[in-house]
Parts: structure tokens; sequence; C-alpha cells
């Protein structure tokens, strides 16, 4: 059974890993990784997002139905970016 | 005491379910949120796609420190959140006001640092206009407008969130929450949590465009 709310020990190594993971976003912005920083460094704050919710707005500990709503802005958000890239993308005569 | 028995409005069962509404509420609150944000963020990437050269150079122009300083500050301001709900699950009633204080305090300082970027921003002639920085390429203005509206709406977001956390405080300093009551400070919490996140994407996609080069 998952426990009812996390500990205060949890809440420090996330805060700890937090701060960490921005560190290492900020150092790779200096390396040179081609088209690769931006989705590197977007990628580490979608892993500090996920932590955030989950254990900081504890929706690891909520019912199903928060996870649904919970996932919800960010499934029609992604429905907004893939029309909208569907047109700017497929503009070969720009 | 109502804060031992909280009152149960009668069409729900019973408080668990209360609460579990008031949740559910506030995630469709925070799923409009994302939206609002996300259209900003979008408008961001469309420009970006077209004006590459100059959202790199506009981004070259933007404070650092500043910025960094205030990333660490806001993750730290989510901790001590989390730590006031927790203090309130656990029934420990003087540490949160304690928390929430702390989490006050940091709320202000990152608007403080936000504050002394803005000034900085002003003198190196970085508003969209007239006036704008003439060694920058004329399209980084659209790198700075969203910069400006980006950041001014995430700021306003903190002031909303400062503004419910002095409510918190004061109902926790007179006693209201407890660990069978503290919906309200939960529900904050996850506001204060959700603007914090809107900062982590807005740090790497304004200050950290194409740094190496």
């Amino acid at each position: 059974m998952k426990p009812l709310h996390p500990t205060r020990k949890l809440f420090t190594i996330i805060w700890l890993v937090l701060v960490v993971m921005h560190f290492v976003i900020l150092g790779s912005a200096y390396l040179n990784l081609g088209f690769v920083n931006t989705p590197f460094m977007l990628t580490l704050a979608v892993v500090q997002m996920i932590l955030i919710i989950l254990i900081f707005m504890e929706v690891r500990y909520s019912a199903r139905v928060i996870w649904m709503f919970a996932a919800a802005g960010f499934f029609w958000l992604l429905i907004l970016f893939t029309l909208v890239a569907s047109d700017y993308l497929t503009r070969g005569w720009h | 005491m109502p804060e031992e028995n909280p009152i149960v409005a009668e069409q729900f069962e019973d408080a668990q379910q209360q609460a579990e509404a008031a949740h559910l509420g506030m995630w469709t609150f925070i799923a409009t949120e994302i939206l609002f944000f996300g259209g900003l963020f979008l408008a961001y990437t469309v420009y970006r796609h077209f004006y590459f050269d100059a959202f790199v150079a506009g981004s070259r122009h933007t404070d650092l420190f500043f910025g960094t300083l205030n990333s660490i500050i806001l993750l730290t301001s989510s901790f001590t959140m989390a730590l006031a709900v927790h203090a309130a699950k656990e029934n420990r009633r003087r540490a949160i006001p304690f928390f929430l204080l702390l989490t006050i305090f940091f709320g202000f300082a990152f608007l403080v640092v936000k504050g002394f970027e803005y000034h900085k921003d002003i003198v190196d002639q970085l508003v969209p206009g007239a006036h704008f920085n003439p060694q920058l390429p004329p399209a980084a203005q659209i790198f700075f407008w969203l910069y400006w509206t980006m950041t001014g709406l995430h700021g306003l977001h903190i002031c909303i969130g400062l503004g419910l956390l002095f409510v918190m405080w004061l109902r926790a300093r007179r006693g209201q929450f407890s660990s069978t009551y503290h919906t309200p400070v939960e529900l904050t919490g996850l506001y204060w949590h959700f603007v914090d996140i809107v900062w982590l994407f807005l740090y790497p996609l304004l200050y950290l465009v194409q740094r190496h080069a």
C-alpha cells in the first residue's frame, strides 16, 4: 500500500534533486550540444515538473480522478501545440 | 470546535468527499492555467522558429544571475510550502504558520530580485518600442515582448499566491487548521507549486537560448 502522504525526508531529497537538476540545466547551456541543447534542457524541466506534481503536489498519493484532471491540462496543451505545428512545420514554401 | 469537525455541506456524504471535490476543482482551475500560459509558450515557440537569431541575441541580454537566483528561491519556496501542508497533516499546528511565513518570505524575495532585474532591463533599453536597444536586431523586440509578458504574468501569479498565503498564515495563526481540516492550505499549495512549475519552463526558454555560442 502507498503511504498516505510523503515524509519530510522525501520532501528534502526532492528539493535537493530539483536544485541539482537546475544547475545541470544551467551548465548544459554552456556546452555546445548542437540541436540537442534545448530538448535536453526541456526534458530535465519536464522531469522537475513531474517530481513537483507527484511529490510536492502529492498527486502520487491522490485518487485516480485527480491523476486524470492533472493530466488533462497537459493533454489539451499537446493538442494545441500539435495542431499549430502541423501548420507551421509544413510550410515548405516559407 | 469547527476545525476538529469540519462543516460538511449538505451535498457531500462526508468531509473526505468534500475535500476531494475541492481538490478536483483546484486541478480543473490549474488545467485552465496550463492553457492560459500555454498560449504564451505557443507564441514563443512559433516566433522562436521564425526569428531564432533574434531570440539568441535577446536571450543573451537577460540577466542569468538574477534568473538563476530566482529559480533557487522559488524551488525552495515550494519546499517550504510542501512542509507547511505536511505540518498540517501531522497536526503540528505551530509549524503550519512558520512554514507559511517562510514561503511568503521566499515569494517576496523572488519579487525583490525580479524588481532589481527589471530595473537593469529598463536601463539596458530592453523594453520594446521606440527606445529599444539599437544594438539588438529589431525582431529581438518580439523576444522581449514575450519576456515582459510572460515574466509579468508569472509575477502577477506570485502576487496572487502571496495574498492567498497571507490569508492562510492568518488563519493558521488562529489555529484553524489541523490534521482533520487543512484543505485551504493544500489548495494554496497546489497553486503555489503550479506557479513554480511555470518558472521552470520560463527559465531555460528565456535565459538559456544558445548561451554556449
